[in-house]
Parts: structure tokens; C-alpha cells; sequence
């Protein structure tokens, strides 16, 4: 009897291997197909995520694109969900060759300008790689049964009701600031002192952390996404729980969800209007092999005009977005460059965050 | 009242309430284990002696000492020399150090311990599992 | 039968594979559940929903019960939700009763997990929806409810655990905010590396295992007594251990499920709360932690009843119970389904190939470990001058990988091993410091969101509402019994627990 056991153990043992075994070699084996020329010289890849978690926007990107840029170059590449900051001090100390790169969003130099992470980490320091996606999903939400349905008609109640306030819950120097920013400058500049002072801020992490605080009855609108908050405003959600989406920041309504985007809805700042999504991106060591870069710009190019790519983004609702590495430092400098004017004139946290 | 029981929190200080508070409760459990032990001591009539030791009688300052070492120099080769050699040599020698000798079967053991255990954490957790080693 | 139409043949072996590879992982100090089930991950976009949940559940069950066999063995805790399993789970193998120990620690464990899973197949809605009713203030309350533990750990001196709690929690405060992004507690030459602050599992195993053997080394490394006698000549295990004890293990499997139903509860505080109470309400406390199968029952009764708890808000809601469902998040994402309120209605046959798919790693969990711990037992009678540097080197790489491969969570794990040999000798009590670590990061984001929604106001915490009155009254009756029992031991001479 015993022998029995310890054969099906061994047994067991033997078919977990098989099936890991299996799927290695299966991913090498449909990398032959690929033509050399964007071979790397490099056997695995460490693509850092600006992410500790694997259940999020930045891991399923991340996931997409390497699974697919792997067998373009012809190499190994493994995601690591490190966390920003831990990122960052990885790729500032990486070795040249692409053995350690990064892939993040717009959070990377968002979070220099509003002093989350420190200086050194400024985009001018780092070789921007190519951009291969992006989620126009930026949204701001409110309970299902709040006293008005978009974000200028919640500023409209602020003017109309001079006693009550309107908390938003954002994560500090990231994305969800900029956009509360984007709606605060824009009220402020609209309707002056008198409604801007009761637009208050719930500092707060993670996006269940905002909806907690949303059904705790802690803040009146938060900052979310499409694609993890459309669950909670369909027909049959509980009352109790039920949102609706007050505005998206993207610059033409996302396909298949009646969200009005801020830009119709008139909300401008600086006399322009406010556009907004998230993109994502590699980012380099400064003094990277050109060799390598070359052929991640190259082997980029290609994965983003696969049709499965595309497929497996939009099961999220992202989108392909391709600006090539020669582009790419440009493009996102001057988006900083229009985002700093924001981040200058923004809410001062510590005022805002008071009751 | 209300004044007492509120809190001054502002967004640049959130992160340092909590570690004041808790800095405070740790200071005032300090006072009072020293005043616990003070009144000890007075009605003992032993506020003077001090019998405190920080090792084991007789303690085994090689295998201690060495095992420290080998652990802060295992460490500290990981990421120069790679996992697997630097595992089989800190194994090797840690073997031999807690063995205490160097018979020929303790060495053939402890070659034989840190190359498969090597090899093989390797061999799963590297190179199947592909978890990121040194 | 309806399991067989739902699961494929695939996803039943690939559960069936997932719990043993769980197991391993759990059993492997350094490793755990979580880190399993990331490691799996990517390989899941190649499989069905179906048959990836089955591979993933059962990774997840495996790893959450491996935890106990280093737990009871070797007195290291072989995932942080198994600790309270070495308070009583050691001193029994120390007794010769290794084998007693891990048998009770798996039925146990999976009384846990079906009581959980029903929990979860007839209550998930309604639960998720209190789950939510539990505020920041709530929260605050049941992590300070889990930290009167320490009271009852104190050995020797009350003053000095609740010294060493409070060290604890202000170690786990080392590191930034995540709020407003500040470090504190840092000095600033290793801002880069504290960032994070200290990792929990090199601190837990940096405590338990290397402390361990740095103080077996200091003694000369002799062959210890229960490695000289025969297993089991004592006590055999049978069924009747549990006997006295149903209330024991419901009210742990429970407690178990109550806290994975908590999102951003962790789930360490799920055995430590079940081991307290525990403690409070046995009949005999004082044998406690001197090798009782209660407090075995306890701890893993209510780690595995974390298994189904988590999954409710999960499934119901979309937010995940623990760090290990936050993880199983990214497996329905990379197929496309976003797990939230109307997950259930919609897909009906989905759940129930979850809930099956539990059902079937339980049994196997139960079995294969039921069978595999006579040869697992062996591992004590293996010389340690040959087990502890397997051991050290397991915990180098488990440490390396926690956060994908930062060397500083090596030194992290050194450091710690260093200060638990330190803190041992000058009377800082390695339990409640530990209890304190994990639970403090928790208790103060609780408190700091209950304050920003108050304004600072600090009465919220006793206005808030029903619960949090009824959770005070659970943490004065909960202290109020510890120091009684601390006083009454003291009285007949007894040390409530000889060694933390």
C-alpha cells in the first residue's frame, strides 16, 4: 500500500514537471518562426513593473505586450511586480545590455512633478522606450443615487447648495490627481473661490480602498476605471454598492459606455480642454545597448500591428497605442510639459484635505 | 473635552502620527518597567547587583561565531558570484563547522548536501518556476 | 455527479497537481500561497478559466495548509498564518507527538476549509454586503481586538510582551506612507533600500528559523531529545482528539472565515484571533502553548477557514479578501472577466466549477498529506548538522524571491535572525513582537483613514456605531481575562508560557 503512494507521488511529481516543461519549450518553440533580425543577444529579459500587484492595469499590460515581444526577440521575458520605487532604483543601477528594463505608465514622471518620487527619477534620465498601449478608461464615479450625474453638474449643486461640500477620493502624485486637479482648476476658474474651497480631497490607496471609502459614506465622487468600475453601475448591482459614472478624461467617448468625456462637457483648463488617459511604455537605462533598443523598437512595432495584441488589451478595455522610440521622449515631454501647468496650479493637499 | 479628543491630522504629517503615538506608548512601558524593577530591587535589598549574562555558560564560540560569519559572507557573494557556487561552498563549510570535524565521511556528506541541494532549488525554483535568483 | 459536468478532467489534475505543488511551496519556509499562485499565473493565459482556476485554487489551499508541517516539525512557520500553529504544534513534536500534531493540524485544517467553503456557497452575497458595512473604524477595532493576544503570549512578564508587541508595530512603521508617500523611521543612507520598509517574511523567518539555529549553534549543536525517540510510542492519534474540542474548531474555523471575509484584514490576524480566544475560553489555558492539540485545532482551523472567507468578497464584490485572492484578481482578469457584484447571477456555472473545484483541493489537500506525513515526520530525525543549512539556503531564496529578487530582503532576513538571538537574551519576547509586526502596518492605515474621515475627531472610534461598541466590549472582556489568568498562574507558580 504504501509503495502505491509513494509511486502516484512520484507520479504527480513527474506530470507538473511535463506541464512546466511544456510550456517552456512551447514558447521557444514558436519564437523560431520570428525572423533573426530583432534577435537580442540576451537570454531573459526582467521587465519591472511600477506595480506591486499582479491584479492590476499595469501587470495586464505589461503581461500583453511582453507575452508577445518575447517571441519577437526571441528571448525570455519575465515580469516582476516590484513596485515603483523599487523599480526605479533597479533600472538606475541595471546593466546597460536590457537584461532590466521597465514598463510603466504616465505615473512615472506624474509622480516626479507632484514630489512622490524623488528628482532623480525624472524622465530626462532614462531613455524612453517605445509606447505600446493605452487606457482611456480615466473616470470619476459617484453613488448611484448622488444629486447630479456629471462632474460639471456636481459643481453646478456645490453653487446651488453654499452649505454642503463634495469630497473626491484620489491616490496622491499619480493619475488620479491630475485628473482631480483638472476638475478643480476648472471649477475654480469657473466658479470661483466660493465653490472651489468645498471641493475637498480623501487621500487614500489602492482603487478598493477608494470604493470602501465611497461606501463608507468618507467621500462623494472617486477617482476609478472604466474597466474595474463598470461592474458596480449595472442594472441588478444592490443599491447599497451602486455607482455611476459622473465623466471620462479621454478625448473622444470610450466605445460601448455612455460616459460623457469632460472636453463635451466643457471642462477646460488654461483655455484648453482637458484630455487625459493613460499610456504605457517602456523605460531604459539611460546609456542602453543602441542594439537592444533598436530591437525592442523594432520588435515593438510589431507586436502592436498583431491583431491578437489587440485582442487581448480590449478584453480590459485597452487600447493599442504606438509611438516608436524615436517619438516616444518627445510625445510624453510635452505631455508632461502641458500636465506641470496643472500640477502648479493644483489643489494644495494640505488645504484641501482638512475638514 | 472635544479638544482633547481630536487630533491635529494634516496631509504632509499623516505619516508621522501613528509612529508618535506608538514612540510614546513604548516610552511610557519603558518608565514603568524601570520603576517595576526599581521597587523590585529596593525590597530585594539588591539595587546594586548585576548578574546578567549575555551567553550560555561555556557556549560554543566557534559554531556561533563561525555560523554568523558564514551566513554574512554567503550573503554578501550572492549577487557577486552567483547562486549555485556560492550556495555549495556556504554549504560545504557550514556543513563541516556543525559537524566539527574533518573526517572523510563529514566531507563526502557535506559535498554530496550542498550540491544537490543546490543543483536542485536551482533546478525548480530557477530555472522550472523561473522565479528570479541571485 | 453535477462536479463532473462543470470541471473538466483537466482542471480536476491540474487542482489535484496545484495543491501538491501548494503544499510545497507552503511547507518551504520563505515560500508561500501567494508567491505560488504568481509564479502560476502567466502560464494560466494558455488554459481555460476553468481549468486555470482549478490549477490556482488548489495552489492556494495547498499553500495555505503546507504551512503547518515546518510549523510543527522545526518550529517555523512555514507561511505567516501558520505562527500560532508552532506555539502548541512544536512542543508536541518535542514530546514525541510530531505525528499526533500534524495529523490534528490537518483534520483540522480541513474541517476549516469545508466549513468555510459552505459559508461561501450559501452565504456569499449577504456576507459580502456586511463585509462592506465594516468601516475603517471597525477595522481599526477587530486588529486591535486580534493584538490582546499579546497579552495572553506574555511569558514571564506582562509589561515586557506588551513592550514587545508595541516594538513590534513600531518596526512594521519603518518605510513610507503610502498616503502622502513619506518615509519615516529611515535613516537616510538606506532610504533606497527601507523604502518598503522590512518585508514580512524575512523578518518572520529571520526570527524563527535563523534565530533557531544561531542558538542551537551557541550550544554546541547537539542531537535534541525527541530526535532520539520513536515516533507515536506515546500517543497515537485518532479521531477522539476532537473530541471536546467541536466548539474549539467551529468557533477557529469561524473566526477564520469572518476575518477572510474582512478585505484588507490580513489573514495572519485570522489564527492569531482564533488562537486567543482559543486561549480564553479553554478550560485549561495555562497548557496552552505547552503542547495542546486545542491550540493546533485552533490555528489551523482558522487559517483554512480563511480560504473560503476570502473568496466572498472576492466573488461578490470584486475586492479581494487577502493578498492571496488579490492575486487570483489577475487570473480572471488575463481571461477577460472582471469578478464583481453580478459575477454569481452571471455566471452561474463558473461558480459552482469554483466551488467544486475547493471541494476537490480540500479532499486532496486532506489526503495527500494524511498519507505523505509519516515520511514527511522523518524530516526531525534528519541530523541537523545536514537539515540547517538546507534550511538557511531555502530562506536566502524564499527571502531573494518575496518581492522578485531584492538582496536586501536577504539582509533584512540576516538582521532579523541576528536580533531575535539578541532579543531572546536581554528579555524582548519574540511572539508578541512578531504579532505586533504584522498586524501594525494594518492598525495604523486603519486608524489614519477613520481619523481622515472624522476630521481628527477620536471619539468616531466609540460613536461609530453597533459594532464597534461590541467589539470594545470583546477587547476589555478579552484583556480583562489575560491579565486574570496572568494573575492566577502567577499565584500557583506558573509561567503562562515558558518560551515565546
Amino acid at each position: 500500500m504504501k509503495k502505491i503512494w509513494v509511486f502516484v507521488l512520484i507520479l504527480m511529481l513527474g506530470a507538473v514537471l511535463a506541464a512546466c516543461g511544456g510550456s517552456s519549450e512551447e514558447a521557444s518553440s514558436d519564437a523560431e518562426g520570428s525572423d533573426d533580425t530583432t534577435k537580442v543577444d540576451i537570454s531573459r529579459v526582467r521587465v519591472l513593473i511600477g506595480s506591486s500587484s499582479t491584479g492590476g492595469d499595469t501587470y495586464q499590460n505589461a503581461d500583453a505586450v511582453t507575452r508577445y515581444l518575447e517571441k519577437e526577440l526571441d528571448t525570455n521575458m519575465k515580469v516582476d511586480a516590484v513596485g515603483a520605487n523599487r523599480a526605479f532604483d533597479e533600472l538606475a543601477k541595471a546593466k546597460t545590455d536590457g537584461s532590466s528594463i521597465m514598463f510603466f505608465h504616465d505615473m512615472s514622471y506624474l509622480g516626479v512633478e507632484y514630489g512622490s518620487f524623488p528628482e532623480e527619477y525624472s524622465l530626462d534620465n532614462w531613455k524612453v522606450g517605445p509606447i505600446v498601449a493605452i487606457n482611456p478608461g480615466n473616470v470619476f464615479l459617484s453613488k448611484a443615487d448622488a444629486p447630479y450625474n456629471t462632474m460639471v453638474e456636481a459643481a453646478e449643486w456645490l453653487k446651488a447648495n453654499p452649505d454642503k461640500t463634495i469630497t473626491v477620493a484620489i491616490e496622491a502624485g499619480g493619475v488620479s490627481q491630475i485628473s482631480f486637479d483638472g476638475f478643480y482648476i476648472w471649477a475654480k476658474e469657473t466658479y470661483g473661490e466660493e465653490v472651489s474651497s468645498r471641493i475637498k480631497a480623501y487621500i487614500t490607496g489602492s482603487q478598493s480602498d477608494k470604493d470602501q471609502a465611497l461606501w463608507d459614506g468618507n467621500v462623494d465622487i472617486i477617482h476609478g476605471a472604466i474597466s474595474s468600475n463598470v461592474q458596480y453601475t449595472e442594472d441588478g448591482v444592490e443599491d447599497k454598492i451602486k455607482m455611476k459614472f459622473l465623466g471620462v478624461t479621454s478625448k473622444e467617448r470610450v466605445e460601448g459606455y455612455d460616459i460623457p468625456t469632460f472636453a463635451e462637457q466643457g471642462i477646460q483648463v488654461n483655455g484648453q480642454d482637458f484630455v487625459f488617459a493613460k499610456e504605457y511604455f517602456f523605460l531604459l537605462p539611460k546609456d542602453i545597448d543602441e542594439n537592444f533598443a533598436s530591437k525592442l523598437d523594432q520588435g515593438a512595432a510589431k507586436v502592436v500591428e498583431n491583431a491578437d495584441y489587440a485582442k487581448d488589451l480590449g478584453v480590459n478595455a485597452f487600447y493599442v497605442n504606438h509611438y516608436s522610440l524615436e517619438e516616444s521622449q518627445a510625445y510624453l515631454t510635452e505631455k508632461r510639459d502641458f500636465m506641470r501647468y496643472i500640477i502648479e496650479n493644483g489643489a494644495d493637499l494640505n488645504e484641501i484635505t482638512a475638514n | 473635552m472635544k479638544e482633547l479628543l481630536t487630533i491635529d491630522i494634516k496631509y504632509d504629517e499623516y505619516h508621522i502620527i501613528f509612529p508618535r503615538i506608538i514612540m510614546g506608548i513604548l516610552i511610557l512601558l519603558v518608565v514603568l518597567m524601570l520603576i517595576k524593577a526599581l521597587i523590585k530591587r529596593l525590597k530585594d535589598g539588591s539595587l546594586t547587583q548585576f548578574k546578567f549574562k549575555f551567553f550560555e555558560e561555556n557556549f560554543d564560540k566557534l559554531k556561533l561565531f563561525g555560523t554568523i560569519g558564514l551566513i554574512v559572507v554567503y550573503v554578501f557573494f550572492l549577487e557577486i558570484i552567483g547562486f549555485i557556487a556560492s550556495s555549495i561552498v556556504f554549504m560545504f563549510l557550514l556543513t563541516i563547522l556543525l559537524k566539527g570535524n574533518f573526517q572523510r565521511k563529514t566531507i563526502v556528506i557535506s559535498v554530496i548536501n550542498s550540491v544537490t541541494t543546490s543543483i536542485l532549488v536551482w533546478f525548480f525554483f530557477g530555472y522550472l518556476f523561473d522565479i528570479t535568483l541571485p | 455527479m453535477e462536479a463532473f459536468e462543470i470541471l473538466t478532467p483537466l482542471s480536476i489534475i491540474l487542482c489535484i497537481l496545484g495543491v501538491f505543488v501548494g503544499i510545497i511551496f507552503g511547507a518551504i519556509p520563505g515560500m508561500t500561497a501567494t508567491m505560488a499562485i504568481a509564479i502560476f499565473l502567466p502560464i494560466t493565459y494558455a488554459l481555460d478559466l476553468i481549468d486555470s482556476l482549478g490549477l490556482l485554487l488548489g495552489l492556494y489551499v495547498g499553500g495555505i495548509s503546507g504551512g503547518l508541517v515546518p510549523a510543527i516539525l522545526m518550529n517555523i512557520p512555514g507561511t505567516p498564518s501558520s505562527i500560532c500553529t508552532t506555539f502548541d504544534g512544536y512542543p508536541m513534536t518535542q514530546k514525541g507527538q510530531g505525528e499526533r500534531a500534524l495529523k490534528v493540524g490537518i483534520t483540522a485544517s480541513l474541517i476549516g476549509g469545508a466549513f468555510s467553503l459552505a459559508i461561501l456557497y450559501f452565504f456569499a452575497p449577504v456576507l459580502a454586503s456586511v463585509a462592506i458595512d465594516f468601516s475603517s473604524v471597525e477595522k481599526f477595532l477587530i486588529i486591535l481586538f486580534a493584538l490582546t493576544v499579546i497579552a495572553s503570549l506574555s511569558s514571564g512578564s506582562l509589561l515586557g510582551g506588551i513592550f514587545s508587541g508595541f516594538l513590534g508595530v513600531f518596526i512594521s512603521l519603518v518605510g513610507f506612507f503610502a498616503d502622502n508617500n513619506q518615509l519615516r523611521l529611515v535613516p537616510s543612507f538606506l532610504e533606497n533600500q527601507l523604502y518598503y520598509g522590512f518585508a514580512l517574511l524575512p523578518v518572520l523567518i529571520g526570527l524563527f528559523a535563523i534565530t533557531q539555529i544561531l542558538q542551537e549553534a551557541e550550544k554546541g549543536m547537539k542531537t535534541a531529545s525527541h530526535q532520539k525517540f520513536e515516533f507515536d510510542k506515546k500517543e497515537k492519534f485518532s479521531f477522539k482528539v476532537f473530541k471536546g474540542q467541536w466548539i474549539n474548531t467551529f468557533r477557529s474555523s469561524a473566526i477564520g472565515t469572518f476575518v477572510g471575509i474582512l478585505p484588507g484584514v490580513g489573514g495572519s490576524a485570522a489564527s492569531i484571533l482564533a488562537y486567543s480566544q482559543t486561549k480564553n475560553f479553554s478550560k485549561n489555558p495555562d497548557r496552552l502553548g505547552k503542547g495542546e492539540p486545542e491550540g493546533v485545532i485552533a490555528s489551523e482551523a482558522s487559517n483554512n477557514g480563511l480560504t473560503g472567507g476570502a473568496l466572498i468578497p472576492l466573488l461578490s464584490l470584486g475586492i479581494p479578501g487577502d493578498s492571496t485572492t488579490a492575486v487570483l484578481v489577475g487570473a480572471f482578469l488575463l481571461q477577460g472577466i472582471q469578478v464583481g457584484p453580478l459575477f454569481i447571477t452571471q455566471n452561474p456555472d463558473l461558480w459552482s466549477g469554483i466551488v467544486w473545484a475547493l471541494v476537490i483541493a480540500n479532499i486532496v489537500m486532506f489526503l495527500l498529506m494524511f498519507l505523505a506525513i509519516k515520511y514527511m515526520a522523518k524530516i526531525v530525525f534528519v541530523p541537523k548538522q545536514i537539515i540547517y543549512p538546507i534550511i538557511i539556503v531555502m530562506c536566502v531564496v524564499g527571502a531573494y524571491a518575496i518581492n522578485n529578487g531584492v538582496l536586501f530582503d536577504v539582509w533584512t532576513l540576516v538582521l532579523f535572525g541576528l536580533a531575535g538571538f539578541v532579543f531572546a537574551k536581554i528579555g524582548i519576547q519574540v511572539a508578541p513582537l512578531l504579532i505586533g509586526f504584522i498586524l501594525g502596518k494594518d492598525l495604523e492605515k486603519y486608524f489614519i483613514d477613520s481619523l481622515k474621515g472624522s476630521g481628527g475627531d477620536l471619539t468616531i472610534f466609540f460613536t461609530k456605531g453597533p459594532i464597534a461598541i461590541v467589539l470594545w466590549v470583546l477587547i476589555f472582556a478579552s484583556i480583562i481575562f489575560s491579565l486574570y489568568q496572568s494573575w492566577k498562574s502567577k499565584k500557583t507558580g506558573n509561567d503562562i508560557r515558558n518560551a515565546a
